[in-house]
């Protein structure tokens, strides 16, 4: 974790899972739609503020020699949390990521330690970080899942990942055209490759400094 | 004084979090529940019509093959959803039992075999070969979509195995499976019997004449798909025909040996391809003859076959 100390965590350069790799399988299980990745993405913001909220509350009081186990039993509790809440209510989401639900719970954490172990900041700073992080999270796992669906079946097709109702959707590329390579873990890695290198060159050319 | 105060402080954290977490499990729980059979809910009212609710039950299974178990809760009854990989994808379908033993539904998920042959297990011939059948009843595999259909039989198997194991009932293996079912043949062109244009290789040739009673029994061997196109040691094709002279009428037709491509020239071995010989009067120049659909240079073999008895018995 020393390495993450000095590195600001930011929307292109530094994304926190396309040049960092964190929570990097779970983002390949969850971008094979869209609506996956949208269903996976609101819960791990969802608990990357709980993380946020009960880390920043459980640093104050825990003596730093305690904090590695205390913080286990932070990562359990989140991963059964996200586990029974996606069960609960995004079904057909949950039953697609399987075994990854809980897996992503527990990089929200890691999001909201990249965040915040940074320096010695205030607990609003910190939040805002961990915010930052899981945004930038989520909008990358939009980009690859985007690309992803795009590429395997030629449109895209969005549902409420809450629902299930579709909200809408558009075919784009015919279907003798689309390559079903990128359904697989291997496209998946392939894609994310892409959109890193995408978001490192935006991140070069634009002024996106990092996360500031 | 430290360490304690870490301690405890872990502790709190512990009991805190499980605090949180069983309330949440109860708060959640029938939410989750409903959920679960949500994905299947418009499966299973297919299959009891009068029920809304289901409730998902646990189940052991040691083949694998079963994906959920869900029990009627407004009539009774229990539906097996039913994985198996097929031919060319997992075939995944259901399968409802009463709570007699009888199997009252079976609907089909999830089927993308080779249509005509494994998709075979998704059509009315083989939904009724099973529905109606008890927990203790083997199901017949289709010849011709054995992969997809042993796929599913399997299954059924495992599902019916669960149900007699929870049901308390005992199969004693008298229902043991029977043998497989053959698709219903499918008949292509009409085909005149007498004809004049056979060409000479293409003509049947007599083997053995036998004589019983009024009838004429002639062993015919006439050159099939395998032999016109010359593959290496093709065999013809042998048909024993058996014609009453005095009424002009064909009794019976045996194709005795086909050997033309598996799968499609030995089509002509289906029973209801002979069958249409029985007691076909050759009285009238003008009689055809169905083919089979697919085989038809197979089905000619055979017709040229009876049509060099015809010619012998003149």
């Amino acid at each position: 974790m020393n390495k993450l100390n000095n590195i600001k965590i930011g929307f292109f350069r530094n994304n926190p899972v396309l040049s960092l790799a964190l929570g990097l399988t779970t983002a390949l299980a969850v971008t094979g739609s869209v609506t996956t990745a949208l269903g996976m993405g609101l819960l791990i913001l969802l608990l990357v503020i709980v993380a946020g909220v009960l880390g920043g509350l459980l640093h104050k009081v825990t003596p730093s020699e305690m904090m590695i186990p205390v913080g286990l039993v932070l990562s359990a509790f989140l991963a059964k949390l996200g586990e029974l809440l996606a069960l609960a209510y995004m079904p057909t989401v949950a039953s697609e990521v399987g075994i990854f639900i809980p897996l992503m719970a527990v990089n929200s954490l890691i999001l909201f330690a990249a965040g915040t172990l940074t320096e010695k900041t205030s607990f609003g700073e910190s939040m805002k970080n961990a915010l930052l992080a899981g945004c930038a999270y989520v909008v990358a796992l939009l980009a690859i899942a985007f690309l992803r669906e795009l590429a395997v079946t030629g449109g895209i097709a969005l549902l409420n990942p809450l629902s299930g109702v579709e909200l809408f959707s558009f075919n784009l590329i015919p279907q003798q055209f689309t390559l079903s390579l990128f359904a697989g873990s291997a496209g998946a890695l392939l894609m994310t490759a892409f959109v890193g290198g995408l978001f490192q060159a935006i991140g070069k050319s634009g002024n996106d400094k990092g996360g500031k | 004084m430290k360490n304690m105060k870490g301690f405890v402080v872990l502790l709190a954290t512990v009991l805190v979090a499980g605090g949180v977490l069983l309330f949440a499990d109860a708060q959640l729980r029938p939410l989750i529940e409903a959920a679960g059979s949500g994905e299947y809910q418009e499966i299973l009212e297919k299959i009891f019509p009068d029920s809304k609710n289901f409730e998902e039950e646990e189940f052991t299974d040691e083949t694998g093959l079963i994906q959920k178990l869900f029990e009627d809760e407004d009539n009774g009854g229990f539906v097996y959803i039913l994985e198996n990989q097929g031919f060319a994808d997992k075939i995944t379908f259901a399968l409802g039992f009463d709570l007699e033993g009888n199997i009252v539904g079976y609907e089909i998920i999830n089927l993308h075999d080779t249509p005509g042959y494994g998709s075979t297990v998704g059509e009315e011939a083989f939904v009724s070969s099973v529905v109606g059948k008890t927990s203790v009843d083997g199901i017949a595999t289709i010849s011709g979509a054995t992969v997809s259909s042993k796929a599913v039989v399997d299954a059924i198997d495992a599902a019916r195995a669960n149900y007699n194991a929870m049901m308390g009932i005992e199969d004693n293996g008298e229902g043991a499976a029977p043998e497989p079912v053959a698709p219903p043949l499918e008949f292509g062109a009409k085909l005149p019997i007498f004809r004049e244009d056979v060409s000479e290789s293409r003509q049947g040739v007599i083997i053995d004449t036998v004589e019983e009673g009024g009838n004429v029994t002639y062993t015919v061997e006439a050159a099939g798909y395998a032999v016109i196109e010359q593959y290496d040691g093709a065999k013809p094709n042998v048909v024993k025909i058996t014609l009453d002279p005095a009424n002009q009428v064909i009794v019976k037709v045996e194709v005795l040996e086909v050997n033309d491509t598996k799968g499609i020239g030995d089509k002509v071995l289906h029973e209801d391809f002979a069958k249409q010989f029985e007691n076909l009067s050759y009285a009238d120049p003008s009689v055809e003859a169905d083919t089979v659909s697919m085989a038809t240079v197979s089905s000619t073999s055979v017709i040229n076959a009876i049509l060099a008895a015809l010619n012998a018995n003149k």
